[in-house]
């Protein structure tokens, strides 16, 4: 059969090939751009997780500056003192914030 | 390197002092000028331990000057330079009148100049340090400090392998021990001839415990007299020498007798001070206590557990230590140290050990491999020391845990001197509790940030992958056109992944810090008590 094809005159086998081959690529390029489409997703979900998890350490780092700590010194430390060491508690350099390396 | 945080020990200061490249220190070659001058001329030159030292470099207080000190702080270093007359007999040859010769002898003296203090070929250098200018009857404290090896280092080898690694192996009386007794013979000595009403302190570090205690031991051994001239022995981080005051003829009634007045502070994870330790603490020579460290280190680590950096010490000098109950976990890490270095120099030779030890001590993982292990044994041994380290630390993590709101509510019933002492251990393991915390926390950050990134790389990898997989009729430079801009740095700012870094790292510092300024309240309560937030503020 693929003779018969082979020796129609009114066909252009390399016309063919080559139509054959461009609608190859252009199906390999939308094929890539969705892999591509669905790999930069995936690592859009992974910047939202990292997102949620430096937040959560954020917030456990100052929590346990300005809440565990000024907590378990109750009783050592009294009065003014405790005061003093409770302010330096909640200072900034106890209240990290971190940016996202993952971008968007 | 890491050195003490406060003079507030006297024998700490010493002990620290002997080595170079210390703060205070007692070496010839580091003396000012003027100082070299005055040792020169056979003077005594004056220290003042009380005082801060600041660091000429950065201007800032690198050790806070001692409090309750013995004499305020201030002692004199003794010049180590004797004359000694020495006679030399010469015999000649002399023409008899009748003939033939007779031998007539001449004795010329001459004044020779000796440091009973100093052996450069032996590794041995001590330092005599008194409380007063001058050896007279108003002298009461006298101190000899005996120089350990000058960090665990290659440079330092000499030391290790001939006496140290020697020592742990053989149990022997180690060549630098002799010198130490002949210095300390000299010097009670010269107490009596000039100073009757004066004792002698020993103090020592690393190399220096063997050496103080082995001269002590042989000083009674030999004169029970000079013996009692003998103050206090404290010594910071060496092995237990049980075994080789035994193999010196020493009986356990003597090795007891000398063993009052001896102390050591030993660091529960440091390899050098739980050699020979297997024995429970109480049947150890001395009076010996486990410190609570800074860190929870090794003695391999930058901040080594090695080194004096890891004591805590309090407004009257005492070292934080553990107990039964404070941080027992503490002894029974020292303990399990003790007895996995005993299993490793068990099975090593000694042929190979002697120089292996000290390499081991040296060098890590590498020194392990040095002492005849394989790469799978010292690996095992590596990680096993690791394991003791990491499990301490999770038992002192739990043991603040528990022991925080206990130590709160018998504070709220306690009252007077036992208040005070509750509210310091109190601080103490919240200071503690503060720097694993803030260790911890800083490690899962970045560990966070790490598998982060591994994960968008390997993603990046798998794209690259899979597109490769797909592609058959697409042009390569197509294809590489399509994918050139899928990589690590289209989806990874490495500024913001610098910056989570520094971030924790100063979290952690400033956490360190404020556990720092906890211990020194703990230390100084009644005063942060009266001073309130200006006392607080003055730690900070």
């Amino acid at each position: 059969m693929y003779e018969t094809f082979m020796n129609n005159p009114y066909l252009n086998p390399g016309l063919l090939n080559e139509q054959f081959a461009e609608a190859m690529k252009a199906q390999e390029r939308y094929t890539i751009q969705e892999i591509l489409r669905a790999k930069k997703l995936s690592i859009e979900m992974q910047r939202k997780a990292l997102d949620k998890k430096l937040d959560t350490k954020k917030e456990e780092m100052k929590k346990f500056a300005s809440q565990t700590i000024v907590s378990n010194f109750k009783e050592g430390l009294t009065g003014k003192a405790a005061e003093a060491a409770e302010t330096q508690l909640n200072l900034s350099k106890f209240q990290p914030s971190f940016n996202n390396p993952i971008m968007g | 390197m890491s050195n003490l945080e406060n003079f507030n020990n006297i024998f700490a200061n010493l002990a620290e002092s002997a080595y170079n490249k210390r703060p205070n220190n007692f070496p010839y070659d580091e003396l000012k000028k003027e100082y070299k001058g005055k040792i020169d001329d056979g003077e005594s030159i004056d220290f003042n331990f009380s005082e801060d030292y600041v660091d000429k470099k950065t201007n800032k207080v690198e050790v806070k000057g001692g409090t309750n000190l013995p004499n305020n702080g201030v002692v004199y270093l003794q010049p180590d330079k004797i004359l000694k007359t020495v006679e030399v007999k010469t015999n000649l040859q002399v023409p008899n009148p009748n003939g033939g010769y007779h031998t007539e002898s001449y004795v010329n003296s001459y004044q020779k100049e000796i440091h009973p203090l100093a052996d450069e070929k032996a590794g041995f250098n001590a330092y005599f340090v008194t409380d007063t200018a001058k050896l007279d009857e108003t002298t009461r404290q006298t101190y000899l400090t005996i120089r350990g090896s000058d960090g665990a280092s290659i440079s330092s080898l000499n030391d290790w392998v001939s006496n140290d690694a020697n020592f742990a192996l053989t149990d022997g009386y180690i060549p630098q021990a002799k010198l130490a007794n002949q210095a300390l013979k000299e010097k009670i000595k010269e107490l009596n001839a000039k100073a009757p009403n004066a004792v002698l302190n020993v103090t020592g570090h690393s190399l220096g415990t063997m050496v103080s205690a082995q001269a002590v031991a042989k000083l009674y051994q030999d004169d029970v007299k000079a013996f009692d001239k003998i103050g206090k022995v404290v010594l910071f981080n060496g092995p237990d020498v049980t075994q080789s005051l035994k193999k010196m003829g020493l009986s356990d009634k003597e090795i007891q007798r000398i063993g009052e007045k001896v102390t050591y502070y030993v660091n529960p994870f440091d390899i050098v001070s739980m050699l020979n330790r297997t024995e429970p603490l109480e049947k150890q020579f001395g009076k010996v206590n486990i410190i609570v460290p800074l860190h929870f280190n090794s003695t391999f680590d930058g901040q080594s557990s090695h080194d004096f950096g890891e004591f805590q010490l309090d407004a009257h000098g005492n070292p934080l230590v553990a107990s039964k109950s404070f941080h027992p976990e503490l002894l029974e890490a020292g303990e399990k140290l003790a007895k996995l270095i005993d299993k490793t120099i068990s099975t090593l030779s000694v042929s190979v050990s002697i120089t292996g030890l000290a390499g081991a001590i040296a060098g890590g993982i590498t020194g392990l491999i040095a002492l005849g292990l394989t790469a799978v044994q010292a690996k095992e041994l590596y990680d096993s020391y690791q394991n003791i380290i990491q499990v301490a630390k999770k038992k002192s993590k739990a043991w603040n845990t528990a022991h925080i709101p206990d130590y709160q509510n018998r504070i709220r019933s306690a009252t007077g001197a036992q208040k005070i002492e509750l509210r310091a251990e109190l601080l103490q393991s919240v200071a503690q509790d503060a720097v694993f915390q803030s260790e911890d926390m800083a490690i899962e950050v970045k560990t966070m940030v790490d598998e982060a990134k591994e994960k968008v790389q390997q993603t990046i990898n798998e794209t690259h992958q899979a597109v490769g997989n797909i592609v058959q009729y697409l042009d390569y430079w197509e294809v590489n056109n399509l994918l050139s801009e899928f990589n690590l740095s289209q989806f990874w700012d490495t500024g913001n992944e610098e910056e989570i870094r520094s971030k924790t790292d100063h979290y952690q510092k400033e956490m360190e810090h404020f556990a720092t300024t906890l211990m020194k309240v703990s230390q100084n309560i009644q005063e942060v008590d009266a001073q309130g937030a200006v006392g607080f503020s003055k730690l900070m």
